[in-house]
Order: C-alpha cells, then sequence, then structure tokens
C-alpha cells in the first residue's frame, strides 16, 4: 500500500515537474521557422508600416511600424523576407523593388529562422510588447522581423475578401479627409470601427482603365468642390501611405494615413494587377523560380536526383511551364535568393538536366510552398544543391540571359552571402 | 639691341612657366562646386544610369551607370545629391522617394564639393576614364555629386525634345521598337536606338492607361510582326531588364505616353505629391548674409533653392510670419523630436528679391530678407536651411528626416553603407 502510494506520489510529482517544465521551455524556446518546413501563417506576429527603405537585392528594408503611440516618432524598423516569403501590389506578385517607398503594408513576420545569420538586427523575443518610450508606444520593433507575408493594401483586402466603405467625404481645394471602414464583402452583423483618412489633388483615382484625379470627380459632380458629401457605404479598394498629419508633437494627430490611390471597380484593380503580374512573370523568367531542395539522390560520376519544392505565390502560368521531360537548370541561390554564380549570366554554372516528374502536394498548401515538388535529374550536380539549401531551377523555355551584379556572388565573399544588419542606421 | 633680345626671351620664358604653372595646378585642382556658389550646369559631367538603390533619408543612392562595355556587370555606383541638387519625374519635381527602382535617369555630377564630409565614396578625380573589364569606361565616375537628376521624359521635355517611333514588331504582346530621340520640331537627325517593351509596359492616351493588348485590340498595332510607325511622336519612361542574345545595353520601355494630355496629367499628379511634401518639409535654401543685432535678433539674407513649382515660392510675400532651421547637407531639419519648428527661428519676411538675369540651376533665383528676434545656431553664411512660410502646415516629420542627440553619423553619414563589388 505504501509502496503504491509511493508510486502514485512519485507519478504525481513526475507529472507536475513535467508540467512546470513545458511552460518553461515554451518561454526559452519560443516558435521559429524550421529549415525544410514552411512555418504555419497563424503563427506569425502581424503588423503594419509604412515602407521606408528597401535593399531590394538582399531582399530586406525597413518599415515605420505602427503602434500604440506617435507614428511619426517611430524609427524605421528593420524586415528581411524569408526566402520563400511573399510580396504583393497591387493583388499581384511581386520584388521589393517594385513596391514604392511610403506604402503602408502588411506584414506577417516570424523570429529569426538563425539568428546568427541574421541580416537585420536581432532582438529580444518578448520586444513587440515593451514601450519604446518617447511618446512611441509599444509595438513598434518586434523581433518577429522575418516576413513570411508583406502585402500592400488592396492585396491584403482581397486575400481576406474585405472592402473599404466610403460613408462620408469632406473637401476643400482638392484636398480633405475621408471617413470609411474595411469590412467584409460578405454582410455580417458586426459593426466595424471607421476609420478618418485623408487624401489631396495627388490621390489617383482608378476607374476601368482611366486614371483621374479629385477634379474630375468635382467636375463630373460625383464629389462637391467644397465641404461634405455622404457617399452611402460606397464599396471601393484603397492604396494607402502615411503623411504627417498637423500638430505641434503634443497635441494634433498621432497616425492617420492617407489614401495614395482609390479603385473605384473591379476592373480597375484587376486593371492594376495585369500590369504587375506580367512585369513579375517577367522579372521571374529572367531570375529563374526559387525553391528548396528537399531531397538529393546521388548516382555515379557526379549524377543526381535533385527533389525541390518551388516557392509560392507566383502567377499560375509560371508554374506551367515545369513540366516533366522538360529540359531544365537548377543553380545554388542563397536566402536572400541571389544566384551564387553569375559572372557569365547563372545558366554558366548552374546544373543542367530534366524535369523527370512533377509533383503536387494535395490538400493545405502553407503559404511560403507552391505545392509544387520538381523532380530534377541532373548528371552533374554543383556544390550547394543539397537538401534545406535554397535553389533557382529554370525551365529551357525560360530566356538564358545575365542578371544584373548586385543580384548574384562572386568570389565568395561572406559578407556577400550573409549580409551585416550595419546598414540600418541606429537612432 | 641684346638687352631687348634678352628681355623678350625673359618675358618669353616667364609667360611659358606661368602657362605650364597654370595648366599644372588646374590639373591638380579641378573644379569642385564651392560654399555659397550655384556650380555651372556646363561644368558638370553628364552620365545615365538605371536607379538601383535609395537611401531618400540622406538623399544619397546608387546608378548602374551606361558606358562601353557589359551593362548587367556595372555595379551600382554611389551617388549624393548636392544640397540645391534638383530630381525631375516624370515632367515634375519629385523626391528621390518618388523614383521607381529600375528607372533610367540622366545625371550631371561634380567631383565631392568637400571629399572629407561625402556620404559617397571618393575615386580618383580621373575615374570615368579608367576601364573596368568587360563592364567598360565610363561607369564609375568621380563626379557623383549630382546637381541635376532627371528621368527619361523629364530629359526630353527640358532638351525640346521627343521619341520619334519609327517601326514595331511584336509577338505575344511583347517585342521591340526602333525610334529615335530628336528635336521636336527641326534639328538633325538622330541615331536609331532598339528598346524592348512587354506586356506590363504602360501606355497612356488622354487619362486612359492603356495595355498592348488594347492598342492591339484598337488596330493600332499588329498582333504579331512589323508595322512602320512613321516617325510617331510620343515621350517614353525608360527602365533596364536584362537581356537575352548577349545584347550588351539594350534599354526597356516602361511607359509610353501618346499626347501631351497624358504627360501633363502625370507631372500634374507628380508635382501635387512634391508640393504637399516641401509644404511639410519647408522650402530649403542657404544662407547668404546675416546681420546681427541685439539681444539674439539678426536679419538673414537667404537665397531658395530651385526646382520647384511656382506656387511654392509665391508662398513667399513680403510681410509674411514665417520660421527657419537649419539643415544639413542631406537637408535634415537639425531638430524635429517636437517637429521642425519647436527650435526654428521665428519672424518676419521684410523683402523678396528676384535675381535679374540667367538663374544658375539650383538656385529659384529668389532672395528672402528675414527678420528674427532669436537667432538659432546653424544659421550662418553659406549653412542650408529649410523655410516655412506660417501658412504651411505645421507638422511633425519622420524621425529618419531630423537629426536626433547630436550624433555626428547622422550629420555626416558614412559611405560605408554602399557594399563593395
Amino acid at each position: 500500500m505504501i509502496r503504491i502510494q509511493f508510486v502514485i506520489g512519485c507519478a504525481v510529482l513526475c507529472l507536475g515537474a513535467v508540467l512546470l517544465t513545458v511552460p518553461v521551455s515554451a518561454e526559452e524556446k519560443p516558435f521559429r521557422p524550421v529549415a525544410g518546413q514552411f512555418p504555419p501563417l497563424e503563427k506569425a506576429h502581424a503588423y503594419r508600416g509604412e515602407l521606408v527603405f528597401v535593399d531590394h537585392a538582399n531582399r530586406r528594408g525597413s518599415l515605420r511600424v505602427e503602434g500604440s503611440g506617435k507614428f511619426y516618432r517611430n524609427d524605421p524598423h528593420p524586415f528581411a523576407m524569408l526566402p520563400y516569403g511573399i510580396v504583393r501590389y497591387h493583388d499581384a506578385p511581386v520584388d521589393l523593388r517594385d513596391v514604392p517607398l511610403g506604402t503602408v503594408l502588411h506584414a506577417h513576420g516570424f523570429l529569426p529562422p538563425n539568428p546568427k545569420i541574421s541580416a537585420v538586427p536581432v532582438l529580444p523575443t518578448n520586444n513587440k510588447d515593451k514601450d519604446a518610450g518617447h511618446y512611441r508606444g509599444t509595438g513598434i520593433f518586434p523581433a518577429e522581423n522575418h516576413v513570411l507575408l508583406l502585402e500592400d493594401e488592396p492585396s491584403h483586402c482581397r486575400r481576406k475578401g474585405l472592402i473599404w466603405k466610403l460613408m462620408e467625404v469632406e473637401i476643400k481645394g482638392n484636398e480633405g479627409s475621408i471617413l470609411a471602414r474595411r469590412e467584409p464583402q460578405k454582410k455580417n452583423e458586426k459593426k466595424y470601427e471607421p476609420e478618418n483618412m485623408t487624401f489631396d489633388a495627388a490621390t489617383r483615382i482608378w476607374r476601368g482603365r482611366e486614371s483621374i484625379r479629385i477634379s474630375d470627380l468635382i467636375n463630373e459632380k460625383i464629389w462637391p468642390a467644397n465641404g461634405k458629401k455622404d457617399l452611402s457605404d460606397q464599396t471601393v479598394l484603397l492604396g494607402i501611405t502615411w503623411k504627417p498629419a498637423p500638430g505641434d508633437g503634443l497635441s494634433g494627430t498621432f497616425t492617420r494615413f492617407h489614401i495614395s490611390d482609390i479603385w473605384l471597380d473591379d476592373k480597375s484593380i484587376e486593371h492594376a494587377a495585369y500590369f504587375q503580374t506580367e512585369k513579375h512573370n517577367a522579372f521571374i523568367r529572367s531570375r529563374w523560380m526559387p525553391g528548396r531542395v528537399e531531397e538529393v539522390t546521388y548516382g555515379k560520376f557526379g549524377r543526381a536526383t535533385v527533389t525541390a519544392t518551388l516557392f509560392g505565390g507566383m502567377d499560375s502560368t509560371l508554374y506551367d511551364d515545369f513540366k516533366k521531360d522538360v529540359g531544365g537548370q537548377i543553380n545554388g541561390a542563397e536566402n536572400t535568393l541571389k544566384h551564387t554564380a553569375g559572372h557569365y549570366g547563372p545558366g554558366h554554372m548552374a546544373s543542367s538536366g530534366k524535369i523527370i516528374r512533377v509533383k503536387k502536394t494535395r490538400g493545405e498548401i502553407p503559404m511560403g510552398s507552391s505545392g509544387i515538388h520538381v523532380h530534377f535529374e541532373t548528371d552533374l550536380v554543383i556544390e550547394a544543391i543539397r537538401p534545406g539549401r535554397i535553389v533557382r531551377i529554370r525551365p529551357d523555355s525560360w530566356p538564358k540571359m545575365q542578371i544584373p551584379r548586385e543580384e548574384y556572388l562572386f568570389q565568395n565573399s561572406p559578407e556577400a552571402r550573409f549580409p551585416t544588419p550595419d546598414i540600418f542606421p541606429k537612432y | 639691341m641684346m638687352r631687348l633680345n634678352l628681355t623678350r626671351w625673359i618675358a618669353a620664358l616667364h609667360l611659358g612657366v606661368c602657362f605650364l604653372v597654370s595648366n599644372a595646378s588646374a590639373q591638380e585642382k579641378p573644379f569642385r562646386p564651392e560654399a555659397g556658389k550655384f556650380p555651372p550646369l556646363a561644368q558638370a559631367h553628364g552620365f545615365r544610369g538605371e536607379l538601383t538603390f535609395v537611401d531618400h533619408a540622406n538623399r544619397r543612392g546608387s546608378l548602374r551607370i551606361q558606358g562601353e562595355g557589359n551593362y548587367f556587370r556595372n555595379a551600382p555606383h554611389p551617388f549624393a545629391m548636392l544640397p540645391y541638387g534638383v530630381i525631375r519625374y516624370q515632367g515634375a519635381q519629385a523626391g528621390l522617394r518618388d523614383i521607381p527602382i529600375g528607372t533610367v535617369l540622366h545625371a550631371r555630377g561634380f567631383l565631392p564639393p568637400d571629399p572629407k564630409l561625402s556620404s559617397v565614396p571618393v575615386l580618383p578625380v580621373n575615374n570615368r576614364n579608367k576601364t573596368a573589364g568587360y563592364s567598360g569606361k565610363g561607369i564609375a565616375p568621380a563626379e557623383n555629386h549630382l546637381i541635376l537628376l532627371e528621368d527619361e521624359p523629364s530629359f526630353c521635355q527640358r532638351e525640346g525634345k521627343v521619341w520619334k517611333l519609327q517601326e514595331v514588331e511584336l509577338q505575344n504582346f511583347a517585342g521591340k521598337i526602333v525610334a529615335r530621340r530628336e528635336p521636336k520640331i527641326g534639328g538633325t537627325k538622330a541615331e536609331e536606338e532598339t528598346l524592348t517593351f512587354d506586356a506590363a509596359t504602360r501606355i497612356w492616351r488622354g487619362r486612359e492607361k492603356l495595355e498592348v493588348a488594347d492598342l492591339i485590340a484598337d488596330g493600332i498595332w499588329p498582333a504579331s510582326g512589323k508595322k512602320a510607325l512613321k516617325d510617331q511622336a510620343v515621350l517614353l519612361g525608360i527602365t533596364w531588364k536584362p537581356t537575352p542574345s548577349n545584347i550588351f545595353t539594350r534599354f526597356h520601355i516602361s511607359d509610353i505616353w501618346l499626347d501631351d494630355v497624358a504627360m501633363q496629367r502625370a507631372a500634374h499628379n507628380q508635382t501635387e505629391t512634391h508640393k504637399a511634401f516641401i509644404r511639410t518639409r519647408w522650402m530649403p535654401g542657404w544662407i547668404d548674409a546675416v546681420e546681427y543685432g541685439k539681444f539674439g535678433t539678426a536679419t538673414i539674407t537667404a537665397t531658395l533653392f530651385g526646382g520647384m513649382d511656382e506656387s511654392l515660392y509665391a508662398d513667399f510675400k513680403k510681410g509674411a510670419h514665417a520660421q527657419m532651421n537649419a539643415v544639413e547637407s542631406n537637408l535634415k531639419h537639425t531638430h524635429g523630436a517636437y517637429s521642425p519648428a519647436h527650435m526654428a527661428s521665428k519672424g518676419q519676411i521684410l523683402e523678396v528679391t528676384k535675381i535679374k538675369g540667367e538663374i544658375p540651376l539650383g538656385s529659384s533665383g529668389i532672395q528672402i530678407h528675414f527678420k528674427t528676434d532669436l537667432i538659432i545656431e546653424g544659421i550662418r553664411p553659406g549653412r542650408n536651411i529649410r523655410v516655412r512660410p506660417s501658412h504651411w502646415p505645421n507638422v511633425n516629420i519622420p524621425r529618419e528626416e531630423y537629426l536626433g542627440d547630436n550624433n555626428p553619423l547622422e550629420r555626416f553619414p558614412s559611405p560605408a553603407i554602399f557594399p563593395r563589388y
């Protein structure tokens, strides 16, 4: 009996110790993306901010992140795109270089997968909860600065099935403010908070394939030249930026966003998305499709069969070019997606071969992945094509070109492979 | 007679020595912009290249400069705008932040005015003549301090030029255009240039934004094959993309403005963007003279920098109240945590004078005489300032656009951020 009680006592103690250990180790080991896996979007920390700096060659930049305090005081906060991170602008896939400075973007970020080689400053894991002081409030420099998804306002709305409903415009001299609510396209009972945003004579308005301006809306008697008008929940999509709002630093508006674009109808946003998609398709065809090596089966005399997952977020016409029995090339790339060799074009050093199989994942595909696995056979596998490493792949139908100097590595410089966070100013 | 000859010989020898000395000193002291003077555009070195990097807060960036060789190999070449340097995009005033990466720009640059304070690498003065392997000559000029940076339509409009389209060849909504950039009216025939375009090329007609597919649907361009375009006059936006088939340098058309209305609408939009920007960041200029009074009062003569929209200059009127703040060479305000207005000198514009005759690029030709009852440090002859008529909005500017804690690295940004290739 004593023995049984002792065993039960030990079991309870053990369970208690386990329960105590779990929260401690969970605190000690916060979630980080793991090599070879696409991290779940729901585990990402979400925030939004104004794009203030771009180093597109290294897929990084800075956002002025919206927090609880005065937006203008927030230091630009460095971020790096994960290799499989997706950037969207005007509801289309883009490269960072395509997003104008000043655009307000929605970000979903994680802690650095490997802090030792982070291209942006590594911060304490609880940084998002700290008050930055100097009236800036909390949330302006999250440690989750490795971004899986970065998207502008219309892309965010289209992905989430949201729409802006314009309630009222107040105008004087081609500038003013708009009261609007962002809410689901599908009606529900929930009440959404209205937001007051500014616009001015530089705000672009898109109607079908027309590019019009505030003065055109006034001339057409759609908006008044002066005063207020009820807009009766007119549904639109908005492009959002930020501009300083009047105030003396202590009073005034802390954070008010500015409308850069208004898309009045579906045709106009589809038109914008078309141009951006075509631009990105040409870009990927010249830079090759990025992906990750899952497995390498080595043969004799340098032969190998490489299984790679193509990264997601591209236009479907690009994936369609990866077909069984199509010739192609595969090249090593870094986390920045820079080609490891390119002085004579990436095609010069890449492994040449053939796609022997294309397989599509069934079920839900995680963000970052295309769900497409390519089995590629080469007669000469190059260094860097190893499981977990990043590659770029080109079907032979894509043009063979030279890429610009800052987009490939040369002479194996560690600084080029692992860019340091030193370029980011400390404020 | 002999004495006269000897005198002549001595005079000739002296003159020769003088010539040699002046040549040598000209070689030793190449032209650099001087504080308090706008350098003549004619002395600037002209080049063009693709914008590949922007640090707009410090008014600097990098261009991939067109040289003689393989364009793709040319490393991004750092440049800094002079404080009075003018930027133009789509026929209007712009900030560096307004120009998309990839845009091909025309630049006019000088050697660093003061190499010790240069925010971009200082290079040997003859660097533009050096050959850099397959890249050829001209890709890294030492004249990296710019007085003018403008995109293709701005350049064409300033020079009175247009692109005359000769022929289009296309397939699957992409192809090539052969065109000549030459004076709108008269002038000599220019060299033909072949440029690419694709389905992402934007075509502007009046207030319409068209696709290549729209021109085909309208029967203006063929769906495939060639068509003569008979010198159709347009303006082009130019970028660069890698080109297959070992073509060293071929530029790409990002935009085609088919008519004046389309171009004017683009310029209007950019002008309004820039006007709102300057009203919140204040008009830049420099101090010509300061007359000190008693107990901190002073009368300041300042020249407003050029290249802005006329409506902004029109706001500087005699009798208007205004504020003046010291700024750095990158035009960053020296204070701003509580808005630039918090520490700026307040006062009144006593007089506005306009310079007669030719106004050098960089200057507006407008001088203001401003009286303040409390002059702040930084407002000294030769220094840069920003001025705000009091009816411009009093706003807080973002953190990267003002100095904090008097950090020397913020005042004088180091060129260390630019990668070495």
